[in-house]
């Protein structure tokens, strides 16, 4: 049955260009235009790494999901598909066909997919604008990890930054089936995302990477950060000169970014299966 | 009788404006299988209130609900057996009617669901499948609401106002295919409508709902026939609204409408006769559904 409902809500998106090209298309195109202007920029060569590092360039591509302009097209793509049933006061001709957990898993899995979409397009744009500066400059294209796979790593800040983007997606769906609307559970989650994005810029890295109960209490209450610092622990990146992320507080955040997305999770579907729909 | 609906005791309130509203007050009604059920009652008298229960859209704050002997909104099986158009129905306005009725099928599972080409066809919308539903107007809205409701072969079919918006070609057709449905297809069709000529046309039993509690219920002929009055046209007139006091009222110059039991109307005449009131015209006078319901709703002596 519940494939059943996804289909519909696959459907439902198939039908509906604009959601797909402005939620999903639209940042890894702009993502590839931006990386074509900069490698045709003469400025860049002066100053060009003498390889061109794949899993440094994606692992840097990654960190699209922090940015809150990239989080403005997700959040608007998640408040449509949670909220499009109120907006369009249709939960009366599907709510009764299904089960209502189907809808909202539905849902989730639906924003999830094209997330996935959206990050892989992100990492291929990225990937070719690397073998073409590589080809370009004449410079080794080189793919390798710190003591490991480069593909898990890889995988890994992949994963990071899709858990960060589906924790937007879930809290959108948790505001618009509270406020049974998409403009303003859009715009509140967007205000929510960047006021995260000062809190992080103002929380230095090295208070987390010196660990304690404080990093704890950051990493929990501060998903955007966790998403950083479990970046920075996969890249091996330096958080300042010999300080890296220590393994417990790379654990805290993913496991911070998992509850987090249950938790709002397991509140929308309470609310929405409790939820009376006397009107949308 | 088997029933498809069994509604006990409903009570459902509603909070607007900080005041609390009952929508439901004690509502009681079973609603037997086959047939047409038409349920009548003012804007506001808790039709959709009743019917959105009845889905599982929305749960009682006291009292019971089956419907074909099942919870709503707790059995998944349940929700294919049961189609509904719940008041204006929506759909998604980027939606075209036919990708409508096919992601509506999909959900059903396309081989348990009637083809959308037919369905389409039998409403009337054969020429409009490839329309986006955002064009359409009132009227067709209404019939693709019951395309979708047809869509799962279902037993019973919950209709909130279907001819709302049709034209009066429309409406003959909506008449004849809910007609169809009832006596061909065997569903029973349980429908909501201020138009009160409608129902009397298509419905077997009503139920008179008004504020939020049933007022009168069974065959619509027996309704009827429970309002019949006796017409009389004598002369003078006084001399028979004083002998029935409360039970007639006048209705024009030389005549009198009385409300008796038929098998009383001999004795009746025959104490005008020997009073000295000279009868001219005495007839049982059938009243009009919409004067059965006003009776009710209204506490109406004019019928």
């Amino acid at each position: 049955m519940f494939s059943r409902v996804l289909f519909a809500e696959l459907f439902k998106a198939w039908c509906r260009f604009p959601l797909l090209f402005w939620g999903f298309l639209f940042i890894p195109i702009f993502s590839f235009a931006a990386d074509l202007v900069l490698l045709s920029h003469p400025f860049r060569l002066p100053n060009a790494a003498p390889r061109v590092d794949l899993l440094f360039l994606l692992s840097h591509a990654m960190e699209i999901s922090a940015s809150p302009l990239a989080q403005v097209f997700f959040v608007a793509a998640a408040a449509v598909i949670f909220g499009t049933e109120y907006d369009s006061e249709t939960w009366r001709l599907v709510a009764t066909r299904a089960r209502r957990v189907h809808w909202i898993l539905a849902k989730v899995l639906l924003y999830a997919i094209g997330v996935f979409c959206s990050l892989t397009l992100v990492a291929l744009g990225t990937t070719f604008c690397a073998i073409l500066d590589s080809i370009n400059r004449f410079v080794p294209l080189v793919w390798e990890a710190h003591g490991g796979s480069a593909f898990a790593a890889f995988a890994a800040v992949f994963g990071i930054s899709w858990l960060e983007l589906l924790l937007l997606g879930s809290v959108t769906g948790l505001v618009a089936v509270a406020t049974r609307s998409v403009l303003v559970s859009a715009v509140t989650v967007i205000l929510i995302a960047f006021s995260q994005w000062i809190l992080v810029l103002l929380v230095p890295l090295t208070t987390v990477a010196r660990g304690g109960a404080s990093s704890t209490a950051i990493l929990t209450s501060l998903p955007g950060l966790a998403a950083n610092v479990g970046r920075f622990f996969i890249t091996h990146a330096e958080v300042s000169p010999g300080l890296y992320i220590p393994a417990r507080e790379a654990g805290i955040a993913v496991a911070s970014l998992w509850g987090w997305i249950a938790l709002t999770l397991a509140l929308t579907l309470i609310w929405f299966h409790r939820q009376e729909l006397s009107r949308e | 009788m088997t029933h498809v609906i069994e509604a006990l005791e409903l009570n459902k309130r509603f909070s607007a404006g900080g005041k609390s509203v009952a929508a439901l007050r004690g509502l009681s009604i079973r609603i037997p299988q086959g047939g047409v059920y038409g349920i009548l009652g003012q804007n506001g008298a808790g039709k959709s209130t009743l019917f959105r229960i009845i889905l599982g859209l929305l749960r009682p704050d006291a009292g019971s609900v089956r419907v074909l002997d099942r919870q709503p909104g707790s059995d998944t099986n349940l929700c294919w057996q049961v189609g509904a158009m719940i008041e204006t129905p929506r759909f998604f306005n980027f939606m075209t009617a036919g990708q409508t009725l096919a992601m509506l099928a999909q959900l059903r599972g396309p081989r348990f669901a009637v083809s959308s080409k037919s369905l389409l066809e039998r409403v009337g919308l054969a020429n409009a499948a490839d329309r986006k539903v955002h064009g359409f107007s009132v009227g067709m809205k209404q019939r693709l609401g019951i395309a979708a409701a047809l869509l799962s072969r279902p037993r019973l079919v919950i209709l909130d106002e279907p001819t709302s918006g049709m034209d009066p070609i429309g409406i003959q057709e909506m008449r004849h295919l809910i007609r169809e449905l009832s006596v061909k297809d065997g569903v029973t069709v349980v429908l909501a409508s201020h138009q009160l000529e409608e129902v009397a046309k298509l419905c077997d039993r009503v139920a008179i709902l008004h504020q939020g509690s049933l007022r009168a219920e069974g065959l619509v002929a027996a309704l009827v026939k429970g309002h019949e009055r006796l017409r009389l046209i004598i002369n003078p007139v006084e001399h028979a609204l004083s002998l029935l006091n409360e039970r007639a009222e006048r209705d024009g110059d030389d005549s009198v409408l009385a409300t008796i039991p038929r098998e009383d109307a001999p004795q009746l005449i025959s104490a005008l006769v020997n009073a000295g009131t000279r009868v001219f015209e005495a007839r049982w006078v059938k009243p009009s559904l919409e004067d059965v319901f006003l009776s009710h709703v209204m506490g109406n002596s004019g019928v």
